[in-house]
């Protein structure tokens, strides 16, 4: 078998059983309180380590991280976001907000 | 709820039109960068059906490129990808009474944006597993279609930036993530996962830092003393 397939047959395994195993397995148990907490705040914890790194930093480095395009685009999506709740106007927002500021800078 | 299916399958098409902004034009630059690579197509669309990983993917294309070993490439998928386990165990409270092939195609077609969705509607009561369960297929379709497309055609969209679609997924982070930062403990919960990630990117060790920081954040807001979370638990 070539690499590439023994890269993508094990890529599919090792992205495929975390993605399911908790749900299959997890599904349904009692847990304790304190468990269920910390389950309910993954999503506002992991959006924000996906979203942090892509507003300031510039190949892996803080330097100079107020010079961030998308640092400024954010500005309006959030505004947009916090006033209609709405994804599509928030995404359409974003997107031209980038595209001006690239266009400008 | 009494909707009929058509009318979920629509709510999930409609709640899939912001990812799929976002995710086409990363799609058609996996499909270019993967043919510069030398990778043929149907490798190319079969890592996306079988991988289905966007971060990960680039670095797979990256590492073969560069002559590294499968392990090591195999080992880098993992890391990459592992902040799926917590997605994953984060959803699966609100499932018990799930079929488990619905279990397997939420679980098995789970991405960053769809997980998000996902736990808002959950946890706001609304649990249509015909609509989730099309917004992940339609992601997941329209992700392997565009690295295909993107294989022959990526040339021509070679600079999402000018249309400025290279930020319809950190715009789309900004719109999940602010309903929750109405409790205490969420905003916590973010910062902290924020920060820690930001600081893990800058130790060079970037491939665990939305694990690590969705861990890490988490377990900060449990701290957080709020009377209300008990009542809306159920």
């Amino acid at each position: 078998m070539s690499k590439i397939w023994i890269v993508i047959i094990g890529g599919m395994l090792v992205t495929f059983l975390p993605r399911i195993a908790p749900i299959l397995f997890l599904s349904g148990r009692k847990m304790p309180g304190l468990v269920r907490r910390w389950l309910s705040l993954i999503a506002p914890a992991i959006l924000s380590a996906l979203l942090f790194p892509e507003l300031l930093l510039d190949g892996g480095s803080l330097d100079m991280f107020y010079t961030r395009r998308y640092l400024y685009a954010a500005l309006p999506a959030f505004l947009v976001a916090w006033k209609t709740k709405s994804l599509f106007g928030t995404v359409a927002t974003g997107i031209a907000s980038a595209a001006l500021l690239r266009l400008l800078f | 709820m009494n909707k009929s299916y058509w009318t979920s399958v629509e709510r999930g098409l409609r709640w899939s039109i912001p990812v799929l902004l976002g995710f086409a034009p990363i799609g058609a630059a996996y499909g270019l960068l993967s043919r510069q690579t030398g990778i043929g197509v149907w490798h190319t669309l079969s890592m996306s059906l079988f991988v289905f990983a966007g971060s990960s993917q680039f670095v797979a294309v990256s590492m073969l490129q560069n002559g590294m070993g499968a392990a090591a490439i195999i080992s880098s998928i993992f890391i990459v990808n592992f902040r799926h386990v917590l997605m994953s165990a984060s959803l699966s409270p609100y499932l018990a009474p799930w079929k488990t092939w619905q279990r397997v195609a939420l679980g098995g077609m789970l991405c960053d944006e769809a997980f998000a969705l996902h736990s808002l509607h959950f946890a706001s009561g609304d649990t249509d597993i015909t609509a989730a369960i099309t917004l992940n297929t339609t992601i997941y379709v329209v992700w392997a279609a565009t690295g295909a497309t993107g294989y022959y055609l990526g040339a021509l969209i070679e600079r999402p930036e000018v249309f400025g679609l290279d930020f319809a997924l950190p715009a789309m982070f900004i719109a999940l993530l602010l309903p929750y930062c109405v409790k205490r403990s969420a905003v916590l919960a973010a910062l902290c996962g924020g920060a820690v990630s930001v600081a893990l990117h800058v130790a060079g060790v970037g491939g665990w830092a939305a694990f690590i920081g969705g861990l890490a954040g988490a377990a900060a807001g449990v701290f957080v003393k709020e009377p209300e979370t008990e009542a809306e638990a159920k």
